[in-house]
C-alpha cells in the first residue's frame, strides 16, 4: 500500500510540474505579492504603517485566493478519477480508500501549503515596512493553513460523494457560505438565549452556550479582523484554529469512511439531470416538455439554466431571502408600520445583484464546456446553421435561466425608497454604472473563453486574470478625467463617457465573441 | 493497381474527394486522396488505426476544412457552400456525441427542431426513426442511462432525423457485440433500400463485404483502392475461392481432396481439418462458379454447402495495407 500511494503522489506531483497552468498560477501570485509590495510601498507617504497595510493586502488576497482557487482544485480531487472513470483502477490495482484520498486529496493539500510557506519570507519584509510584528504575521499564516485545512477536507468530503466535480465545487461554495454566515448566526442566537435567561453556569444550557461562542470564533473571516490590528497578542492556537484543523480532520474521516459506499460511479450514472423533470413524471408541466422553434434556446435554459422546476426552486428561495430580510426588519413584531421597508429593499437588491452576478458566472462557465465535456460540440457545429447563430441563441437559454432572480431583483427594487428609485434612472446614464457592467461582461466573457481552454477551474482563474485586466485599462479611472467636476461641462461630459464605455463595450464582446467561435471550431473538429 | 472506377456515364457522384492533402502539425494524415462515391450506394472505408478515415470523414462533413485539394458533396463545395451541404448530409462521429441528461425523445426532438422542421412534421419523424431503430421502448429514458448499443442507435436516429441523402458514419460497429453489430447492418440495408447513400467507416474489410457496393482503401493517408467489392478481389494475386461442406455421417472418412485436385482449373484443394470441408481455390480465367459447382456435383458429392470463401478480402486487406502502424 505504501508503495502504491507514493506511486500516487509522484504521479500526482509529476503531472502538476508538467502542467504549465499551475506555473503561471503560482507566478500570478507572486506577482499580486510584488505589486501589492509596491502599492504599499508607493503610498507609504500617504497613510501610515505601511508594512501592516501590505500585510493585510496579503493576508486577505491569501484568503479569497484560497476561497476561490481552493473549491475548485480540492473538489475536484476523486471527481476527477470518476469522471474519468478510473477510480475502479486505482483500486484494482491494490490502493485501498485510505491511499487514494492522502495520494490525491492531501498532496494537493500540500501542494497549496507550500504555496503559502512560499511567501512567508516576502510577507516577513512587512515588519522591515514597520507597523506590524511576526508574532501577527505568524498567527495570520497559522490561522490561514487551518482555514486550509478545512477548505480541503469538506471539499474532498463532497468529492467523494458527487459525480461530478461541478456539483462538488457547488456544494463546498454552500457550505463556504454557510461557514461564513455561522459566526453571526452563532453570535444572535447566543444574544437571544442570554434574553431568554440562560447563563453560561447552568449544566447544559452552559455548554450549548459554550459551543455557539465556540462557533462565533470559528471563523477566519473575524480571525483574520483579529491578527491585522495592531497591538494583536493574542495566543497563535486560536479557537478558529483549532476548529478549523480538527473539523478538517473529521471531514477527512468522513470520507475516508463513505469513500466505499460512493466511489462507483455506475451506480448512479444516471442521475445527472438535477432538478428537472421527465416528461413522464407527476407534475409534466414542470418537464422540458417539446422542444421550441429556437431549438438552442430551449436546451440551454431546460438542461443548464436548470429549466421550469429549477427556476421555481430559485424563486422560492428568494422569496424566502426577502422574507427573512423582512424579519430581521421588523423592529418589534410583523406588522406593516414596523417594518422599515426601505432598508428590506437596499439589502435585497444588494443581495438579488450578487445573486444575478453569481448565477451568471457559473452560466457562463458552462455555456461551452458543457458542450467541450458531452463531445457534442461537433454535432452542434454540424446543424446548419452558424456559430454566431448558435452561441447567441445559447447565450439567450442561459439569459433565460436567469429571470427568476432578475424578477426577485425587479420586485425588490420597488421596496427601495422613493429617492433610491430616482437614482437608480440617473444610474442609467451614470458612466460609473456602465463601467461595472463591461466588467461584468469581460469578466464572463472571459469566464466562457477559458472554460473552452481548461478543465476545470474557469472561473477562479478569471477571477485571477481580471486584476491585471483591470489595473492594466483602468477605465473607470479614465473616464473620471472625462466625467469627473474638472472634465467637460456635467452632462456632456458624461454622456460622452457613457458612450466611451458602450463603445468599449461592443468592441471587448466582439474580440471576445470571436476569439470563442474561433476555439470551438477548433474543438468541433478534433 | 487501382482500376478505373465503374462511372456509369452522366451519373453524378454523391461525394467527390479530389487530391486532398491534410496535415497535423507536420505530419500527413491525408496525402493525395481521391476517390469517389456514387449515389444510393452502400460504400465502404476501410483503413488500419491512424489511416486517416475520421480525418477524411471530417473534411468531408465540413468540420475540417482541407488545406488543399477540393471535395464536393452533391456538386456542392465543402467550403464554399457549407450550409447546403450540411443540410444534405447526416454525420455520426466515433464517439457518442449525445446529450447525456436528455431522454431519447427530448435529444432527437432537439435535433430535429435544429435542422428546422415544424412542431408536426418532428412528431412524425421521430415516431419514424424511433421505429426504425427500434428505440420505441426506450425513448423516455436518459441517455446516460442506455447500453452502448442503445446509445449508438440513438446516435443513428440523431442523424436520420433531417432526412438526410447522404449518411457518413464513423465506425458504427466499433463496440457493438454480433447481435448488435447484425441488426445494424439491416438497418444499414433498409436505408439504402430507401434510397440513401450511405459511407460508412471500418477497421475490417470483412465485415463489410457482405453489404458494400463498393469499398474504398486507405492506409497511412493514401488511398490504396477504390472502387467496387468484386474489382478488388481481382486486384489481389489471389485467386477466387470456395468452400464446400460435404454431407453424409461418413464424410469425414471419404476423402474427397484427390477427385477434386482432379478437376480442369481448380488450382488448389485444402481439406479444413475436422471437418468435412475444403476450400477451393480455381483459375477464374478457366473456370466459374458455375462450371465448379457442375463439375463438382459430377464428381457425385453428396453437398451439403457450397459458399464463397471470404478469408481472401482479409488476405486482399493485408496485401494493400502495411504491417504497423506509422
Ligand atoms: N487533431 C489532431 N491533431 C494531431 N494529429 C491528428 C489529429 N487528428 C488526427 N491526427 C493524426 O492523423 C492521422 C490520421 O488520424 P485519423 O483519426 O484520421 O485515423 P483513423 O483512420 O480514423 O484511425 P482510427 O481507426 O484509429 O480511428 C493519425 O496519425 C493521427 O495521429
Ligand atoms: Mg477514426
Amino acid at each position: 500500500m505504501y508503495y502504491g500511494l507514493l506511486a500516487l503522489l509522484t504521479r500526482s506531483l509529476r503531472q502538476d510540474a508538467r502542467q504549465t497552468r499551475n506555473h503561471i498560477f503560482r507566478l500570478c501570485f507572486v506577482a499580486f505579492i510584488y505589486l501589492a509590495l509596491l502599492s504599499a510601498t508607493v503610498t507609504s507617504g500617504m497613510f501610515g504603517a505601511p508594512g501592516l497595510r501590505f500585510f493585510q493586502t496579503i493576508a486577505w488576497l491569501n484568503m479569497f485566493f484560497i476561497s476561490c482557487a481552493g473549491v475548485g482544485y480540492f473538489s475536484s480531487a476523486i471527481t476527477e478519477e470518476k469522471e474519468e472513470d478510473t477510480i475502479g483502477l486505482l483500486q484494482m490495482a491494490g490502493l485501498n480508500p485510505l491511499g487514494i484520498l492522502l495520494g490525491k486529496s492531501t498532496s494537493r493539500l500540500i501542494q497549496a501549503t507550500m504555496l503559502l510557506v512560499v511567501q512567508f519570507p516576502f510577507s516577513l519584509l512587512a515588519v522591515t515596512l514597520g507597523g506590524v510584528t511576526p508574532y501577527q504575521i505568524v498567527a495570520a499564516y497559522v490561522a490561514l493553513l487551518a482555514y486550509m485545512i478545512l477548505l480541503a477536507n469538506v471539499a474532498l468530503v463532497w468529492s467523494t460523494i458527487c459525480q461530478r466535480g461541478g456539483a462538488a465545487a457547488g456544494m463546498t461554495t454552500l457550505l463556504f457560505v454557510l461557514y461564513f454566515l455561522m459566526p453571526n448566526v452563532a453570535l444572535l442566537v447566543t444574544a437571544e438565549l442570554i434574553d431568554v435567561g440562560w447563563s453560561p453556569n447552568q449544566p447544559w444550557r452552559g455548554t450549548v452556550l459554550l459551543a455557539l461562542e465556540w462557533i462565533g470564533q470559528s471563523s477566519i473571516w473575524n480571525r483574520l479582523l483579529e491578527t491585522t490590528q495592531t497591538g494583536f497578542k493574542d495566543s497563535i492556537i486560536s479557537r478558529q484554529v483549532i476548529t478549523n484543523s480538527v473539523g478538517g480532520m473529521i471531514c477527512f474521516l468522513l470520507s475516508w469512511m463513505s469513500f466505499n459506499t460512493f466511489a462507483h460511479s455506475q451506480t448512479s450514472q444516471g442521475a445527472t439531470r438535477g432538478v428537472v423533470l421527465k416528461s413522464t413524471s407527476r407534475v409534466p408541466f414542470l418537464s422540458p416538455g417539446r422542444c421550441w422553434s429556437w431549438p438552442l434556446v430551449w436546451k440551454d435554459f431546460q438542461f443548464l439554466g436548470g429549466g421550469y422546476s429549477f427556476g421555481l426552486v430559485k424563486l422560492i428561495g428568494y422569496v424566502v431571502l426577502h422574507a427573512f430580510i423582512v424579519y430581521l426588519n421588523s423592529s418589534d413584531g410583523i406588522t406593516a408600520q414596523t417594518i422599515r421597508w426601505g432598508e428590506v429593499g437596499q439589502i435585497y437588491c444588494f443581495l438579488m445583484l450578487w445573486a444575478v452576478g453569481i448565477e451568471a458566472c457559473i452560466l457562463a462557465s458552462r455555456i461551452f464546456h458543457d458542450e467541450v465535456r458531452l463531445q457534442t460540440l461537433s454535432s452542434l457545429l454540424m446543424l446548419p446553421h452558424n456559430v454566431a447563430y448558435l452561441g447567441y441563441s445559447k447565450a439567450i437559454g442561459c439569459l433565460m435561466g436567469l429571470l427568476p432572480a432578475l424578477l426577485c431583483l425587479a420586485i425588490g427594487s420597488v421596496f427601495l425608497p422613493e429617492a433610491d428609485l430616482d437614482m437608480a434612472l440617473k444610474f442609467l446614464i451614470e458612466p460609473f454604472v456602465w463601467g461595472i457592467v463591461l466588467s461584468l461582461l469581460i469578466f464572463l466573457h472571459l469566464i466562457a473563453l477559458l472554460s473552452l481552454f481548461v478543465k476545470w477551474g474557469a472561473l477562479p482563474l478569471a477571477i485571477m486574470l481580471m486584476g491585471p485586466i483591470s489595473t492594466c485599462c483602468p477605465v473607470g479611472q479614465l473616464l473620471f478625467f472625462v466625467a469627473g467636476p474638472q472634465g467637460m461641462r456635467e452632462n456632456f461630459g458624461m454622456l460622452a463617457a457613457t458612450a466611451t464605455i458602450w463603445i468599449l463595450m461592443g468592441l471587448v464582446c466582439f474580440v471576445f465573441q470571436m476569439m470563442i467561435a474561433a476555439r470551438l471550431q477548433e474543438l468541433a473538429s478534433k | 493497381m487501382t482500376p478505373p472506377l465503374k462511372s456509369s456515364g452522366s451519373v453524378q457522384p454523391v461525394i467527390s474527394v479530389d487530391d486532398v492533402v491534410h496535415s497535423f502539425k507536420g505530419r500527413r494524415a491525408l496525402d493525395h486522396v481521391t476517390f469517389q462515391v456514387m449515389p444510393q450506394t452502400l460504400h465502404g472505408f476501410v483503413g488500419p488505426n491512424g489511416a486517416g478515415k475520421t480525418t477524411s470523414l471530417k473534411v468531408i462533413c465540413t468540420l475540417l476544412r482541407p488545406q488543399f485539394g477540393v471535395v464536393k458533396v452533391f456538386g456542392h463545395d465543402v467550403v464554399d457552400e457549407q450550409k447546403l451541404v450540411r443540410r444534405k448530409i447526416g454525420f455520426m462521429p466515433d464517439h457518442f456525441s449525445t446529450y447525456r441528461q436528455m431522454t431519447v425523445y427530448e435529444y432527437l426532438d432537439f435535433f430535429a427542431a435544429a435542422y428546422g422542421l415544424s412542431f408536426g412534421q418532428r412528431t412524425r419523424v421521430i415516431d419514424e426513426v424511433l421505429a426504425l431503430t427500434d428505440m420505441d421502448g426506450r425513448k423516455n429514458d436518459l441517455i446516460s442511462g442506455l447500453s452502448r448499443g442503445m446509445q449508438q442507435r440513438t446516435s443513428l436516429a440523431r442523424v436520420l432525423v433531417n432526412d438526410p441523402d447522404l449518411l457518413l458514419l464513423d465506425e458504427p460497429a466499433s463496440g457493438l457485440d454480433p447481435r448488435a453489430r447484425i441488426e445494424l447492418m439491416e438497418i444499414l440495408k433498409a436505408l439504402r433500400s430507401m434510397g440513401k447513400t450511405i459511407f460508412i467507416s471500418s477497421h475490417i474489410l470483412s465485415e463489410l463485404a457482405e453489404l458494400c457496393d463498393a469499398v474504398t482503401i486507405i492506409d497511412r493517408g493514401k488511398v490504396k483502392y477504390t472502387g467496387t467489392m468484386s474489382g478488388l478481389l481481382l486486384t489481389s494475386e489471389e485467386h477466387p475461392a470456395f468452400r464446400l461442406t460435404v454431407a453424409g455421417d461418413d464424410a469425414t472418412a471419404t476423402d474427397w481432396s484427390e477427385p477434386l485436385r482432379g478437376l480442369t482449373g481448380v488450382l488448389k484443394v485444402d481439406p479444413v481439418e475436422a471437418r468435412p470441408e475444403y476450400r477451393i481455390e480455381f483459375d477464374e480465367t478457366q473456370l466459374d462458379t458455375n462450371r465448379l459447382l457442375q463439375a463438382i456435383i459430377g464428381l457425385n458429392i453428396p453437398i451439403a454447402a457450397f459458399a464463397e470463401d471470404r478469408r481472401h478480402l482479409n488476405e486482399a486487406f493485408m496485401d494493400l495495407t502495411e504491417r504497423g502502424v506509422k
